[in-house]
C-alpha cells in the first residue's frame, strides 16, 4: 500500500539481503509464495520484478559517476524524438523531467547534466530513488541505504523515503539500529505504521508468504 | 532608519546552502570537464609548433595538407571504432591484424580467384565483421579480459594471413589488384579521389602547385582529397552524433561505466559490447580496403602495430582506458595530434629531433602514457600467473620483436619479410 514504510532489522547474515533479493528478484523463494495484489508471481530475473513495480535500490551499484544525472536517470529508458527517419536521444526532455523529479525530492540541480561523481552518496540514491518511482515503482526496496553515509547524508535519504512514501511503498534494511530508529521517529510522528523485525529470530521466523 | 534594519536579516542555512549549489558555473570551468579538451589544446599547441619551426618545409602547402592528412586519416578511421569500444569497457588488440588480413582477402579474392572487386570487399567486410563478433563472443562467455582474448586474435589473425598468402601464391605480397579492380564502383569509394575538378580549378587559376616537367606537367600535384580522408570524416562525424545525441551511445557509456549497473536498468550490455567490437573490426577493414585500393598490393605484414596506434590516439583524445568515459571527437584529434607530429618530423628530419623539441614531446609523452603503463603493468600481473607454457608459446609469437623485419613462426623458425 502507498504510504507504508517497513524496516527490515537484523544482525549481519540474519538473511536481511537475501529475503530483499528475493523480493527483487535476484533469488527464487525455496518455498512460500510472493502475493503482489492478492496474485501469486515468480520472477525470473530483476526485471521481471521491476515490471510488476517492484524497483531495488542497492547501495554500491546504483549509479555510474561519470554519466549526467540524466543519462543516469532515464538509463535504459531514453526517450526518444524523430528528426526525419532517425530517432535521437531528448536531451531536452529527459533534462527537464529529470530537474522536475529531483526538485521533487527536495534536491535541486545545478544542470541536468551535472555528473552524478558530483553529488553526494546521499543525493545519488535519491536520483536512483526518483528514478525508480517515476518509472511506477510501487514498492521500493532499498538495500543497506545509510550504511555508507555520513549524518547528514543519511538524514537527507531518510527525507527522501519520507517523501518516496507518498507515491509508494516503502522497504528498507539496515544492521544499524540507530539509522533506523532515526526514520521510525519520523514515521511515527507522521502516524505511518511501521512494521520492525529487530530480532534475527524474528527475522528468521518471518512469514513465508507476504501481502504487498 | 534603527540600526537594526541596516542590517542583513539572518538567511537560513539551506538557503545559502542552495544558492551555493545553484551558482552557475563558469563556462571555462565547463569546458575543462570535457574529455575533448586536452586534445583541442594539444592541436593548436602540434599546429602552432610546426608553423613556427617547419613553416617553411612545405608542411602546409596542399601537398603536405594531403601527406599528414592522409595519415591522420588513416589513425582516425581506426580510433574511431577503437574509441567506441574504449568507452563501451573493451580493448581490441587485433585491429593491426585484422588490417592485413582484411587486405589479403580482399587481394586474395579479386588477383587469385578473379572475383570482382565488390564482392571481394563485401565478403572481406562480412568476414572481418564475423571475427569481431566472434571477439566479443568470446569476451562476453568466458569472462576472460578482452585484452587476453584480442591478444589471442593478434597472433591468431596474423599468423592466418601469412598462411593463406603463402600457401595460396607463395609470397606474402600480393600485387594487381588496382587492374583486377579497374571500373568498379565499390572499389572506387575506398581508392578513388573527389573534388578533383576543384583542385584542377585551383591549379588553372596558380593557386597551388602543378607539375613542371614529365607526362603530367600542368595537371596539379594534388589531385583531390583521398576517399580515405571522406570516411574518416564521415566515421567521425557519425560515431560522434552516435555516441552523444542517440540512445544507443547512452548504451555504450553505460556499458563501460559499470556493466552491472547498467544491466540492473535493462541495458543490454552484451549486446552492445559485441556490437562494439563487429564496428572495430569494420573500421579496420576500412582502413585496409582504402590502402590496398590505394597501393595496389596487399601484404601480410600490412597494419603491424595499429591497435596500438589507434589506442595511443584514443588516450590522447581524452577517453579513459577503464572505460565509461571519452569523446570520438577527442579521439579524431588525437589521431589528427599523432598525424601532424610523425609527418612533421619526417619532414623536419633528423636534426630537429636532436634539438629541443623532441624534449618537449618527452615531456608530454608521459602524460598520455600513464593510463597505458597502468594498464600495462595490471597485464603484467595477470600475466605473472599465467602458465609457463602459455608464456613460451607467446614469447615465441611476438612478432616485430627481430630488428631484421622477420616474423615468427610458430615452430621457432623466422621468416623474412620484405619491406612494405
Amino acid at each position: 500500500m502507498a504510504g507504508e514504510c517497513h524496516c527490515l532489522l537484523g544482525d549481519n547474515g540474519a538473511g536481511k539481503s537475501t529475503f530483499i533479493k528475493t523480493m527483487s528478484g535476484v533469488h527464487k523463494p525455496s518455498y512460500g509464495r510472493i502475493l503482489v495484489d492478492g496474485k501469486e508471481v515468480s520472477f525470473n530475473d530483476p526485471r521481471d520484478a521491476m515490471a510488476a513495480g517492484i524497483a531495488t535500490v542497492y547501495q554500491d551499484l546504483a549509479m555510474i559517476p561519470l554519466m549526467s544525472v540524466t543519462r543516469n536517470f532515464w538509463m535504459g529508458r531514453e526517450p526518444e524524438r524523430r528528426i526525419g527517419p532517425i530517432k535521437v536521444f531528448d536531451h531536452r526532455r529527459a533534462g527537464a523531467v529529470t530537474v522536475a523529479e529531483m526538485a521533487k525530492m527536495g534536491i535541486q540541480l545545478r544542470s541536468a547534466d551535472q555528473a552524478v561523481g558530483t553529488l553526494s552518496g546521499g543525493e545519488r540514491q535519491t536520483v536512483a530513488i526518483s528514478r525508480s518511482v517515476y518509472f511506477g515503482a510501487r514498492v521500493l526496496i532499498l538495500d543497506e541505504p545509510t550504511s555508507a553515509l555520513g549524518v547528514r547524508q543519511t538524514a537527507n535519504v531518510l527525507s527522501t523515503i519520507d517523501a518516496v512514501r507518498k507515491r509508494a511503498s516503502a522497504w528498507s534494511s539496515s544492521h544499524i539500529m540507530s539509522a533506523m530508529r532515526w526514520p521510525s521517529a519520523t514515521v511515527s510522528l507522521s502516524s505511518i505504521t511501521a512494521r520492525r523485525w529487530a530480532l534475527r529470530s524474528v527475522v528468521r521466523s518471518m512469514p513465508n508468504s507476504f501481502r504487498i | 532608519m534603527s540600526k537594526s534594519q541596516q542590517q542583513k536579516p539572518h538567511r537560513p542555512i539551506e538557503e545559502l546552502i542552495l544558492e551555493e549549489r545553484m551558482r552557475p558555473v563558469p563556462r571555462w570551468r565547463k569546458a575543462l570537464i570535457r574529455p575533448e579538451l586536452g586534445s583541442i589544446c594539444g592541436t593548436i599547441l602540434v599546429f602552432l609548433l610546426f608553423a613556427t619551426i617547419a613553416g617553411d618545409s612545405g608542411m602546409f602547402s596542399a601537398e603536405g595538407f594531403i601527406n599528414w592528412g592522409t595519415v591522420s586519416a588513416q589513425f582516425a578511421i581506426i580510433a574511431v571504432g577503437a574509441c567506441l569500444l574504449m568507452i563501451a569497457g573493451e580493448f581490441d588488440l587485433s585491429i593491426g591484424s585484422m588490417i592485413g588480413f582484411a587486405g589479403i582477402v580482399i587481394a586474395l579474392l579479386t588477383v587469385q580467384l578473379g572475383w570482382p572487386a565488390w564482392l571481394a570487399i563485401l565478403t572481406a567486410f562480412a568476414v572481418a565483421v564475423a571475427i569481431g563478433a566472434l571477439n566479443g563472443f568470446l569476451v562476453i562467455r568466458t569472462g576472460l579480459p578482452s585484452f587476453i582474448v584480442t591478444l589471442a586474435f593478434l597472433f591468431i589473425l596474423r599468423g592466418l594471413t601469412i598462411f593463406i598468402a603463402i600457401s595460396t601464391t607463395g609470397k606474402t605480397i600480393i600485387g594487381g589488384v588496382r587492374e583486377a579492380s579497374e571500373g568498379d564502383f565499390v572499389a572506387s569509394l575506398f581508392g578513388g579521389k573527389v573534388l578533383t575538378g576543384l583542385f584542377s580549378w585551383l591549379a588553372e587559376h596558380d593557386m597551388i602547385s602543378t607539375f613542371v616537367a614529365g607526362p603530367r606537367a600542368g595537371q596539379p600535384v594534388v589531385e583531390g582529397i583521398p576517399m580515405l580522408m571522406v570516411w574518416a570524416v564521415v566515421l567521425v562525424v557519425l560515431g560522434h552524433f552516435m555516441l552523444v545525441r542517440t540512445k544507443f551511445g547512452n548504451w555504450i557509456f553505460a556499458a563501460g561505466g559499470d556493466a552491472q549497473a547498467a544491466r540492473y536498468v535493462g541495458v543490454p550490455v552484451n549486446r552492445v559490447k559485441i556490437l562494439m567490437f563487429m564496428l572495430t573490426a569494420f573500421c579496420a577493414t576500412i582502413f585496409a580496403t582504402c590502402q590496398v585500393m590505394e597501393f595496389g598490393s596487399a601484404a601480410a605484414d600490412r597494419g603491424l602495430l595499429k591497435e596500438f596506434e589507434a589506442i595511443i590516439s584514443v588516450v590522447i583524445g581524452g577517453a579513459l582506458l577503464t572505460g565509461g568515459y571519452g569523446s570520438v571527437i577527442g579521439a579524431a584529434l588525437g589521431a589528427l595530434i599523432f598525424g601532424v607530429v610523425q609527418q612533421g618530423l619526417f619532414l623536419l628530419g633528423s636534426k630537429a629531433l636532436c634539438s629541443g623539441f623532441s624534449s618537449a614531446l618527452f615531456c608530454c609523452s608521459p602524460s598520455f602514457s600513464t593510463p597505458i603503463s597502468v594498464a600495462a603493468s595490471r597485464e603484467n600481473a595477470r600475466h605473472e600467473r599465467t602458465s609457463d607454457r602459455t608464456r613460451r608459446y607467446r614469447k615465441a609469437f611476438r612478432p616485430g620483436d627481430c630488428p631484421c623485419r622477420c616474423v615468427a613462426l610458430g615452430d621457432g623458425r623466422r621468416m623474412p619479410l620484405s619491406a612494405r
